[in-house]
């Protein structure tokens, strides 16, 4: 099976929601960022990796 | 508790944000054709375009009998960010918002009954000026979500609302968007060689839009961060989301493409087709889920909502 980084960072990004519930609470804002941030560089990656395949095209 | 009032608002938020995404992808399908070189592929970009307009009819009927039913008939108190994070909107809000909305409904209306009869007996100008209306129509859908909920000035909690209620077009509605066009190119070779190389695109703005609504949240944050049952299963089905989602725009796309190469098809094992329908059971299932519970105030915890 073929991963792409983006989509190791959206398993992570998923996977840190999940274990995080119990201590969502405690971590706030600043656990809130952390697991975000691994989403958005998914997200970033992804778009970036779509543009470069339609130039290529 | 599940009252008639806030179903209403369910569905004024789906048929909305199918509305939006239809007319989105529309104007996406008909730059498409004006770009492409190839007869063929412009002859199935325009019929995708044309499949597009019964999901953005049946979008607007659901939204207009709902907002008509809000502004006339029903008080709704609440709205939830996608996350579970709560802000309270008064009823000033809902009003002001239904007041302030009016011409935009109406002229979406109007908008509707142009695209109808052109589609309907003057082909020429559907394709020639499809991509004017439509990005009109998002124009008018995303003007809707700026006013839907109004506090009387533009705020950090305007601005919150208003991206709420917007990302819905590239989440919940570009979701449906694709679901449909799958089902509906099912037995069509063609179409499906037009359209599953622009799924990627389509999961890019699902991916973006949960972005916007994550940052949308930071807007809000301090003042409606509360951890309770309710929270955490939306956290949950935000996980099942973006874990899912992963699968869909990598292993899925990749299989489906491999069914539609010219040169050399590889057809679906059968366990590959049970697993992609689960799939996309499971993100259809998700984001109504999200959409839906977050309008709602249940008193379960957490293993009651979950079951």
């Amino acid at each position: 099976m073929k991963i792409k980084v983006h989509n190791l960072f959206f398993l992570l990004a998923g996977l840190a929601t999940l274990l995080s519930l119990p201590f969502v609470a405690e971590g706030g804002l600043a656990l809130w960022i952390i697991i975000k941030s691994f989403y958005f560089l998914g997200v970033i990656l992804f778009i970036t990796g779509i543009i470069k395949e339609s130039r290529k095209i | 508790m599940i009252d008639l009032p806030t179903i209403a608002r369910f569905l004024m938020q789906l048929g909305l944000a199918v509305v939006g995404a239809t007319s989105l992808w529309s104007v996406f399908l008909h730059y498409r054709r004006r770009k492409t070189k190839e007869e063929s592929e412009a002859k199935n970009l325009e019929r995708l375009a044309g499949l597009l307009i019964t999901p953005f009819l049946l979008g607007l009927t659901i939204f207009i009998l709902s907002w008509i039913a809000l502004k006339d008939f029903f008080y709704v108190i609440k709205s939830l960010a996608h996350e579970g994070i709560v802000v309270k909107a008064t009823l000033d809000y809902i009003q002001n918002g239904l007041q302030a909305t009016a011409w935009p409904v109406y002229l979406l209306g109007l908008l509707a009954v142009i695209v109808v009869y052109i589609f309907r007996y003057r082909k020429d100008l559907f394709n020639r000026y499809g991509i004017f209306l439509f990005s009109a129509g998002f124009l008018l859908v995303s003007l809707i979500d700026v006013f839907i909920l109004y506090v009387g000035s533009f705020n950090k909690l305007q601005l919150f609302y208003f991206l709420h209620h917007w990302h819905s077009i590239f989440t919940l509605g570009t979701v449906i968007t694709v679901d449909y066009l799958y089902f509906r190119t099912i037995g069509y070779i063609n179409l499906k060689r037009t359209i599953y190389p622009l799924f990627p695109f389509l999961s890019a703005v699902i991916w973006a839009g949960l972005g916007l609504d994550f940052l949308s949240n930071l807007l809000i944050f301090k003042q409606a961060f509360v951890v309770n049952s309710q929270f955490l299963f939306i956290q949950t089905v935000i996980a099942i989301i973006i874990l899912n989602g992963a699968m869909l725009s990598g292993r899925i796309n990749w299989g489906l493409l491999a069914t539609v190469q010219p040169d050399n098809p590889r057809p679906l094992s059968p366990k590959e087709e049970r697993f992609f329908r689960l799939s996309g059971s499971a993100s259809i299932t998700s984001w109504v889920t999200v959409a839906f519970v977050d309008l709602f105030v249940f008193d379960l915890k957490y293993w009651q909502r979950v079951k």
